[in-house]
């Protein structure tokens, strides 16, 4: 189990890590910065791919969540019925 | 010596001198009815996430803005380009703006609806249209930051309106824009609101809003038997926190996503002496209140038309903020009625949206 | 190999598997915001100055110049010779001053000395202060980074 979380979470880790860093890119942002609107994008298109596997990885992880949480409200909804967590009345 | 032995000792000294497991147990002990009305609940905490998505947001942003007339268009620039991901972390702090205010106004709705600000939570509504007042005012001062054409005929427009009210209107002007016109001083007035003013205000009404709903618990819906209610009651700790977090996993994955795929612009840096742009419109949560100011004729009797608009909104203020105080029979004619007026208000206000965003 | 106890119970697993991927989900949210918090700084390739500023200088003495963020000094010799140098100290990053009639860079944070090929002679500074490559290009100085082996 511990190898495979490790190997999960560190896969998408790298592929952001090996993300060129965002400088040398002066010619780009000086024309950019003349025109009317910066706008908002990845800048090239390694970065749009890393950010579109992120989104992925978060949304497979987002129900792989979303799963072992409806497992554990079922276990808590049980133990609550069972009067589990309340105090011993004796 | 193994972790989990230390962990339990430091955990064990902690609690002798701070005694936090009271807060522990007031959380198990704390529940959460169970009804048709249970998943409004979750609309206060969602608010909250928002939050401190833009705290932590905004103090990462605050690290590279420069809150000065000649730069702060500049290093908004520079976030989006050079530094790494600038861009990213903007869009995060743009739509959690939207989704905090959006949630905050359903939030506000559903309590109007479902009438839980009877007696005795009425601080608890008057606390929390304070807390809206604070959001929609974060709002407003975040969006001159940028300082671009559209923020900057947004705020001259914005502050302008107070000019209207009689006797106080111009000096309320004036405190907001540090002056007649606005200049490098409103701008420096606007920062210093929205990182420290309205954070600081907002999180002492927060903290008086919480209190009172963790004293007074979670209200019933009219006409619910208490009885029958707190046998199907869920515990806050761990029953109602683990739906919770699915609720919070949905909207941030939301947020993310809008926030990589529809990223905000930036518009090139306002021009003080540039006349205003066309077509200007404020944020989509204050179109409604700006249609509203447009469609009161220039003039009414002899009064100027703009004054009595902004008396007519504020008079509806009040008496949003008094709805505890007057809905005092909410079972009879008027308590339906006033029911029925949330339902108008929100006809209302979208009707006034679209109809602002169309022409 | 068969254990004869589990290792962890049923609701051990469960919990471990929910708080690990929510470790490693959060990890991936705090991955940008690290590198938010530390944008890189990287050097000039390469800084051009206008040639006359420079030559014109008494021997013996420096004229600053920014190296990127740093400062630098471009030190006209008593043969006539620039060399330019990076005017950082070795020790703990104070800017250094020339002394001319020492003929010695000094450190005035923690009495660091060198001399005027910037060797490091007295002081702590464990390093001789880093030099740049000087070309001149028509009307320009041109200084580039120190070849690295």
């Amino acid at each position: 189990m511990c190898v495979f979380l490790t190997v999960e979470f560190f896969l998408p880790v790298l592929s952001f890590a090996q993300q060129a860093a965002p400088p040398a890119k002066a010619p780009e942002i000086q024309a950019q910065a003349q025109s009317e609107k910066i706008v908002a994008a990845p800048q090239n298109i390694k970065e749009a791919s890393r950010i579109y596997v992120f989104l992925g990885w978060m949304w497979v992880s987002i129900a792989v969540l979303i799963y072992f949480l409806r497992l554990k409200i079922k276990e808590v909804d049980r133990l609550h019925e069972i009067k589990f967590f309340l105090p011993d009345k004796k | 010596m193994n972790l989990r032995r230390i962990s339990r000792g430091a955990a064990a000294w902690f609690e002798e001198r701070l005694g936090l497991n009271a807060v522990m147990e007031l959380l198990k002990r704390k529940e959460v009815p169970q009804n048709k009305d249970t998943i409004w609940t979750y609309t206060g905490s969602l608010i909250l996430l928002f939050f401190g998505i833009q705290v932590v947001t905004g103090i990462m942003l605050a690290f590279y803005y420069k809150p000065t007339l000649e730069l702060a268009n500049k290093s908004i620039g520079r976030i989006m380009t050079e530094v790494p991901l600038g861009w990213i972390i903007r869009s995060v702090h743009f739509w959690s703006a939207t989704f905090m205010i959006a949630i905050a106004f359903i939030h506000l709705l559903s309590i109007w609806i479902i009438k839980s600000y009877r007696k005795p939570r009425e601080l608890t509504w008057m606390s929390g249209v304070f807390l809206l007042v604070f959001t929609l005012a974060f709002g407003f001062t975040g969006y001159l930051l940028p300082w671009d054409d559209l923020s900057l005929a947004a705020t001259k427009v914005g502050t302008d309106i107070p000019r209207s009210i009689p006797l106080v209107g111009v000096w309320v002007t004036k405190f907001l824009r540090g002056g007649d016109d606005i200049s490098g001083d409103t701008l420096s007035r606007f920062f210093s609101f929205h990182i420290s003013i309205l954070p600081l205000c907002l999180l002492a009404v927060l903290c008086f809003h919480i209190y009172l709903i963790q004293k007074q618990g979670m209200s019933l819906p009219l006409g619910a038997q208490e009885r029958v209610d707190k046998k199907r009651a869920l515990p806050f700790w761990p029953n109602f926190v683990f739906r919770e977090a699915i609720v919070w996993l949905i909207f941030s994955g939301v947020l993310i996503t809008m926030a990589v795929l529809l990223p905000p612009s930036l518009s090139k840096a306002a021009d003080l002496m540039a006349p205003a742009p066309e077509g200007i419109k404020p944020e989509w949560y204050f179109l409604f209140l700006f249609q509203t100011l447009k469609i009161f004729p220039p003039k009414i009797l002899f009064v100027n038309g703009d004054t009595v608009a902004v008396l007519v909104i504020f008079a509806g203020v009040i008496l949003f903020f008094c709805l505890p105080l007057i809905d005092n029979k909410p079972e009879q004619r008027k308590g339906k009625f006033i029911t029925f007026a949330a339902y108008l208000f929100i006809l209302y206000a979208v009707a006034m949206s679209v109809w602002s965003l169309l022409s | 190999m068969k254990l004869k106890q589990s290792l962890f119970t049923r609701r051990q697993f469960l919990n471990g598997l929910l708080g690990g991927w929510l470790g490693a989900l959060a990890a991936t949210f705090a991955y940008p915001i690290v590198k938010f918090l530390f944008p890189p700084t990287p050097e000039p390739e390469q800084v051009i100055l206008p040639l006359a500023d420079y030559s014109s200088i008494p021997p013996n003495s420096i004229k600053p110049f920014a190296w990127g963020s740093k400062p630098g000094f471009i030190k006209k010799s008593d043969n006539g010779t620039l060399v330019a140098f990076v005017a950082v100290c070795t020790h703990l990053d104070c800017t250094v001053a020339y002394l001319a009639d020492q003929r010695k860079f000094f450190c005035a944070c923690h009495d660091g000395w060198y001399d005027d090929n910037g060797t490091n002679i007295g002081g702590p500074p464990p390093k001789p202060l880093r030099r740049l490559v000087l070309a001149e290009e028509g009307a320009n100085l041109i200084v580039k980074r120190e070849v690295t082996k």
